[in-house]
C-alpha cells in the first residue's frame, strides 16, 4: 500500500532530484570535457529511480534507470556524450517531469512513454551502453546466474561493483536484506544484484551521513509551529500588560502603606505629646482621674504600637512583593526577548535560497534561445540571498512573466545586435539581494530598451493619457501594468507583454511587493521586484477609516501628508501636491463606510507610487501608528477579497484588514456584483453519476453537460462515496449493481451520513421489477429510472429534484 | 425544557445517546431550525469580537480571532433573509472543512442531537456557495 505521505516524501524527493539533474545536465553541456559531476548525476538519477520503484512509478523508475545507464557509461568513458544525448537527457527530464504532474494530478503513468524514450535514445550511446553490459554480463555469466530476471540490473550493478562506493552499497544491501545477500554469496561474492525495489536500500544509506544535519519537514508543520509562536508573542504580550497594572497596583500599595504608618506615627506623637500637657491640667487631688487617663491612653497607645507593628509586616511583605516583581518583570523581557529569536528561527527555517528558484530559469532560457535563434547568456546573482518559502512559490510565475519578457521584447536577433554595435550573444541576468529588510530581485537586459514613444502613443491610442500630454517617463513605463496593455502589435506565443506584466504585478502586490522599471533605450531594461522579507512579521502602517482599524504594509507607501480640510471638500478626485496632479479616493467611500473625520482638520492621505503607470493618493481617517505585526492569510473561504491582503494582528490580538492597494482600485467596488456572482454560481449544479459502464457513464455526461451541468463521474459506490467527500454534490445518479459497492450500499451509506435529504439520489438500473424501486425508495432514493432513458425523461426528473433542493432556495 | 438543560443534560449524560448516535447540531434562527452535520462541527464558543471587512457580502459578518485563526463569521439570518430580533449575537458554530474552517453565528445555544431536524445545510455546499471566491 503507498500511502499519501510516502507519495509526498517522494514528489518532494524528485522534485530537488529533477532540479539538479537539468542543472547538472546544462552545466555538462557548457563544459563537456568536465566530468567530475557526472558520478553525481548518475547517483541522482540511480536514487530517482529507486525511490520511484518504492512507490510504484515503474514508468518514471524505467526512464531513470535508462538516464543512469547512459550516464554511467559516460562516466566509465565509454562515450564522450553528443549534443543529441544531451538533448535526449533533457527530453527524459521532461518526462519525468510530466509523469510527476500526472501523479500530483493523481492520473495513472503513462507507461508507454518507457519505450518512447528508449527508442529514442541515440544510437551512439545505445551502442555504448550494450558493450558495457556485455562486458558486464562477461563478468558476471562466469557466475551462473539467472541473468534472465536481473538482466537490467546487471548492466548497471555488475559494473558498479567494480566501484569502491558501489561495494560499500552492496555492503549495505548485505545488511539490509540477508536472505538477498546470501543468495548472492553463493552465487557470486563481488558483484552483487538485487531486484529492483532494493536499490532504494543503499540510497537511504547515503542518506544516513546528512541524516544527523538535516530534517525534511513538511512546511505544514513549520507553519503550525510559527502559528503556536504567534500565539505565544499574544500571551507574552498579555503578561507584559499585566505587569505594568500589577506594578501600578504595587506602586500604590506601597503609596497606601506609606500613608497609613504615617498617620499612625502621627497618631502616635500626638498622644506622647498631649499626656503631660493633660497631666500638667489636673491637680494632686485629681491623681486617681490622672491613673485612669493614662489606663486609657495606654490603651490606645497600645493598639497604635500593634498596628504599627502590623503596618511594618505589611511593609515587608509588600516589600517583597515589590522584589517578585523586579524579577517577574526581568523574565518577562527575557520572554519577550526568547520569543523574539524563536520566532526568528523559524522564520529563518522557512526560508529558501532564491538560486534555486532562479536555477529553472537556466532551462527556460536554453528553449528560448533554441527556438527563437537568439543567443542569450543566462545569469544568476546573489542566489545565496534567502526569502519565505510562500514568497518562492508565489515569485514563479512572475519571474517567468518577466524573463520571458526581456528574452522576446528585450534581447534582440544577432544581427540586430551585430549592427547595433553590441555582442552578438546578448545577457540577461537574474539577480537578488537584501536590503534591509527587504529582498530586490532585479531582471535586467542588454537589449534594446523599451521605446517611450511606442508606449506613448499606445496609452494615446487606449485613452489612459490625452494626446499631447506631458508625461514623465516613469509614468510612461509604469503604464506597461496596465491591464490589457501591450507595445508589441504581433503577440507573440512566448509572452504577450501587456496580460503578463499586469498579471505578474498583481501576484507581487498580493505579497505586499512592489514593482518598477527602468529602461534606456538601446541599452537595455530593468525591472525590479521589491519584496518584505518575509510574510509573517511585516512593518504596517495603522489608520482608521471610517471609524475602523486598518493597516497597510508601509513599503507600499510613498508618502504620508495632509490635505487642507476644505481643499479636500472641493478636491474634484485629485490633489495637487508640489505642482502634480494626483488622483485622490477617500478610502471610507471606496469601502462604502461613513468618514469619521472631525470637521475642519486636515484630511491625511497616503500616497502610492505605483497603480496603473501614476501615483494615486487614498484620503483616510486619521494614522494611528505603526507597527511590526503578523499577517494572517484570509483563507479559503474570503479569498475572494481582492482589496485585502490579509489580516494584521497587533499585539493585542486584535484583527485590522491589510488593504491591497492595486486589489482596491481594481476591484469594482459594487457589493451588489459579488452576490449577484455568488447567484449565477449557484445554477450551474454538479450532479454525480455512479455507474460501473464507462458507456453510461460517458453518455450520461454528454446529456447532463448540453443541459447545464457539471457532471462527475464514479465507477462505484466506494468511489462516490470519495467524491462526496471532496466536491459539492448537488444530485447523485446512480447504478444498482456495482462492483466494490453497489448502488444499495451507496444509498444506505448516504442516508446514514445524514446526506439523503440534502444530495437527492435518483437510481439509474436496468431491473424494473417493483421490488428493486421499493428498496431504493425505503433506502432514501428519490426516484427510479429504468435504464435505457429517454434524454427527456432524465433532464425532467433531475429538474424536478435540483428545484426542490433544499440547500439552496433560490431567493 | 429549555436548551441550556437540554444541553447540560447531553454533557452530563453522553451515554444515553452513545456517541456515534450524536448527528446533528441544531439551531435555531427566528423561527426556522437549521441542522448540521455534526461530523463538521470544530466547536460551539461564545462569540470573540468580531472584527468587520468592509466590502465584503452582507451575510460575512466579519472575522474573529480564534487561538491564532481568522475564522470568517456567516450570518444564516441574513442568507435565508429571516428577520429576528436583533439580540447581541451569543454563539459561534466553527465548521471545520479539512483545510478551511468557518463560523456561523447564532442568538440562541445550538443543540446536538440524534436526529436532524428543520433545514439541513450540506456544509461543503455550502462553503462553495457562500465563500467569496476570486
Amino acid at each position: 500500500m503507498i500511502t499519501k505521505e510516502l507519495l509526498e516524501f517522494f514528489l518532494t524527493e524528485a522534485e530537488e532530484h529533477i532540479s539538479n539533474l537539468e542543472k547538472g545536465f546544462l552545466d555538462l553541456e557548457q563544459n563537456p570535457s568536465d566530468t567530475t559531476d557526472i558520478h553525481e548525476l548518475f547517483r541522482t538519477a540511480h536514487t530517482l529511480k529507486g525511490a520511484a520503484a518504492l512507490v510504484k512509478l515503474n514508468t518514471l523508475s524505467g526512464i531513470a534507470h535508462i538516464m543512469e545507464d547512459v550516464l554511467e557509461s559516460v562516466r566509465d568513458q565509454q562515450f564522450s556524450i553528443t549534443k543529441e544525448t544531451f538533448d535526449w537527457l533533457l527530453h527524459c527530464l521532461d518526462s519525468i517531469k510530466y509523469l510527476v504532474s500526472e501523479t500530483v494530478n493523481k492520473r495513472p503513468e503513462k507507461t508507454e512513454l518507457l519505450d518512447e524514450i528508449s527508442n529514442a535514445l541515440p544510437a551512439t550511446a545505445r551502442d555504448a551502453i550494450n558493450n558495457h553490459a556485455r562486458n558486464a554480463k562477461n563478468i558476471i555469466s562466469e557466475q551462473a546466474i539467472d541473468l534472465d530476471s536481473y538482466e537490467e540490473d546487471a548492466k548497471t550493478d555488475a559494473v558498479a561493483g567494480e566501484e569502491p562506493a558501489a561495494a560499500e552499497e552492496s555492503t549495505a544491501e548485505k545488511e539490509v536484506i540477508p536472505e538477498e545477500a546470501a543468495h548472492q554469496q553463493e552465487a557470486e561474492p563481488v558483484h552483487k544484484h538485487a531486484p529492483e525495489a532494493h536499490k532504494t536500500l543503499p540510497a537511504q544509506s547515503e542518506g544516513l551521513e546528512t541524516m544527523s544535519t538535516f530534517v525534511k519537514v513538511h512546511v505544514d508543520n513549520l507553519d503550525k509551529i510559527m502559528g503556536l509562536v504567534g500565539e505565544l508573542t499574544i500571551l507574552k504580550n498579555f503578561y507584559t500588560a499585566e505587569t505594568d497594572g500589577v506594578s501600578h497596583l504595587r506602586n500604590e500599595l506601597e503609596y497606601t502603606c506609606r500613608r497609613l504608618v504615617k498617620e499612625i506615627d502621627d497618631f502616635d506623637s500626638r498622644y506622647a505629646q498631649s499626656a503631660p500637657e493633660k497631666m500638667s491640667y489636673v491637680d494632686s487631688l485629681l491623681e486617681d482621674f490622672n491613673e485612669l487617663e493614662f489606663d486609657r491612653y495606654d490603651g490606645i497607645n497600645l493598639f497604635a504600637n500593634n498596628i504599627k507593628e502590623i503596618m511594618s509586616d505589611v511593609n515587608v511583605a509588600v516589600k517583597s512583593i515589590a522584589a517578585f516583581f523586579d524579577q517577574f518583570s526581568g523574565h518577562t523581557r527575557q520572554l519577550d526577548k526568547l520569543n523574539m529569536e524563536f520566532r526568528d528561527i523559524i522564520s529563518e527555517s522557512r526560508m529558501m535560497e532564491t538560486g534555486k528558484l532562479f536555477r529553472r530559469f537556466t532551462r527556460i532560457v536554453r528553449d528560448l534561445s533554441k527556438e527563437s535563434g537568439k543567443q542569450v547568456n543566462f545569469m544568476v546573482k546573489g542566489g545565496d540571498t534567502r526569502i519565505d518559502r510562500i514568497l518562492y512559490e508565489r515569485l514563479f510565475t512572475p519571474l517567468m512573466h518577466m524573463v520571458r519578457n526581456a528574452f522576446s521584447h528585450g534581447i534582440e536577433s544577432p544581427e540586430d545586435r551585430l549592427s547595433s554595435g553590441k555582442p552578438e550573444e546578448g545577457n540577461i541576468i537574474l539577480s537578488a539581494r537584501r536590503d534591509g529588510n527587504s529582498v530586490i530581485i532585479d531582471i535586467y537586459d542588454d537589449g534594446k530598451g523599451i521605446n517611450l514613444q511606442q508606449v506613448y502613443r499606445k496609452a494615446a491610442m487606449m485613452g489612459l493619457i490625452k494626446d499631447g500630454e506631458n508625461v514623465p517617463e516613469a509614468s510612461l513605463l509604469n503604464i506597461l501594468f496596465t491591464p490589457g496593455f501591450s507595445t508589441n502589435e504581433e503577440t507573440d506565443m512566448t509572452s504577450g507583454r501587456g496580460i503578463g506584466l499586469d498579471a505578474g504585478r498583481q501576484i507581487i502586490s498580493e505579497i505586499n511587493g512592489t514593482i518598477n522599471i527602468a529602461s534606456e533605450e538601446g541599452k537595455g531594461t530593468t525591472f525590479r521586484i521589491t519584496l518584505p522579507l518575509t510574510l509573517i512579521v511585516v512593518n504596517t502602517v495603522k489608520f482608521k477609516a471610517g471609524g475602523l482599524d486598518f493597516a497597510i504594509p508601509s513599503s507600499l507607501i510613498q508618502e504620508l501628508t495632509d490635505v487642507d480640510a476644505a481643499e479636500f471638500e472641493n478636491r474634484n478626485d485629485s490633489l495637487t501636491l508640489r505642482e502634480r496632479e494626483i488622483p485622490l479616493k477617500d478610502l471610507s467611500e471606496l469601502l462604502k463606510l461613513k468618514p469619521a473625520r472631525a470637521a475642519g482638520t486636515r484630511v491625511p492621505v497616503i500616497i502610492f507610487n505605483f497603480l496603473s503607470g501614476r501615483e494615486t493618493a487614498l484620503a483616510i481617517d486619521e494614522v494611528t501608528g505603526q507597527e511590526d505585526t503578523v499577517i494572517k492569510p484570509l483563507g479559503g473561504f474570503l479569498e475572494g477579497l481582492k482589496h485585502y491582503s490579509g489580516l494584521s494582528v497587533s499585539a493585542d490580538a486584535r484583527f485590522a484588514p491589510v488593504i491591497n492597494p492595486v486589489g482596491l482600485f481594481e476591484t469594482r467596488t459594487e457589493d451588489s456584483d459579488t452576490v449577484q456572482a455568488q447567484e449565477e454560481k449557484e445554477t450551474k449544479n454538479n450532479i454525480l453519476v455512479v455507474d460501473d459502464s464507462l458507456s453510461v457513464r460517458k453518455f450520461a455526461s454528454i446529456i447532463l453537460e448540453q443541459n447545464g451541468y457539471n457532471v462527475l463521474n464514479a465507477p462505484n459506490g466506494l468511489e462516490a462515496l470519495k467524491i462526496l467527500d471532496e466536491n459539492s454534490v448537488d444530485l447523485i445518479l446512480t447504478d444498482l449493481e456495482m462492483p466494490v459497492m453497489h448502488g444499495y450500499e451507496l444509498l444506505r451509506e448516504l442516508k446514514r451520513r445524514g446526506l439523503s435529504e440534502v444530495i437527492p439520489a435518483i437510481v439509474l438500473s436496468s431491473r424494473s421489477n417493483e421490488k428493486h424501486k421499493e428498496k431504493a425508495s425505503l433506502l432514501g432514493a428519490k426516484d427510479y429510472i429504468v435504464k435505457p432513458f429517454e434524454e427527456s425523461s432524465l433532464i425532467k426528473t433531475i429538474r424536478k429534484y435540483l428545484k426542490i433542493s433544499i440547500v439552496i432556495p433560490a431567493e | 425544557m429549555n436548551n441550556q438543560e437540554q444541553k447540560h443534560e447531553i454533557s452530563v449524560q453522553p451515554k444515553k445517546y452513545g456517541n456515534a448516535a450524536l448527528n446533528a447540531c441544531t439551531f435555531r434562527v427566528g423561527d426556522q431550525t437549521f441542522s448540521i452535520p455534526l461530523q463538521y462541527v470544530k466547536e460551539i464558543t461564545e462569540v470573540p469580537e468580531i472584527f468587520p471587512l468592509p466590502l465584503t457580502p452582507p451575510y460575512v459578518d466579519g472575522v474573529v480571532h480564534l487561538r491564532g485563526y481568522a475564522i470568517p463569521v456567516i450570518n444564516i439570518g441574513k442568507i435565508k433573509n429571516i428577520t429576528e430580533e436583533q439580540k447581541k449575537v451569543k454563539q459561534l458554530i466553527v465548521l471545520d472543512l479539512g483545510k478551511e474552517k468557518f463560523g456561523i453565528s447564532v442568538n440562541e445555544m445550538p443543540d446536538l442531537n440524534a436526529e436532524f431536524s428543520g433545514e439541513m445545510i450540506n456544509v461543503k455546499n455550502f462553503y462553495e456557495t457562500y465563500r467569496v471566491a476570486s
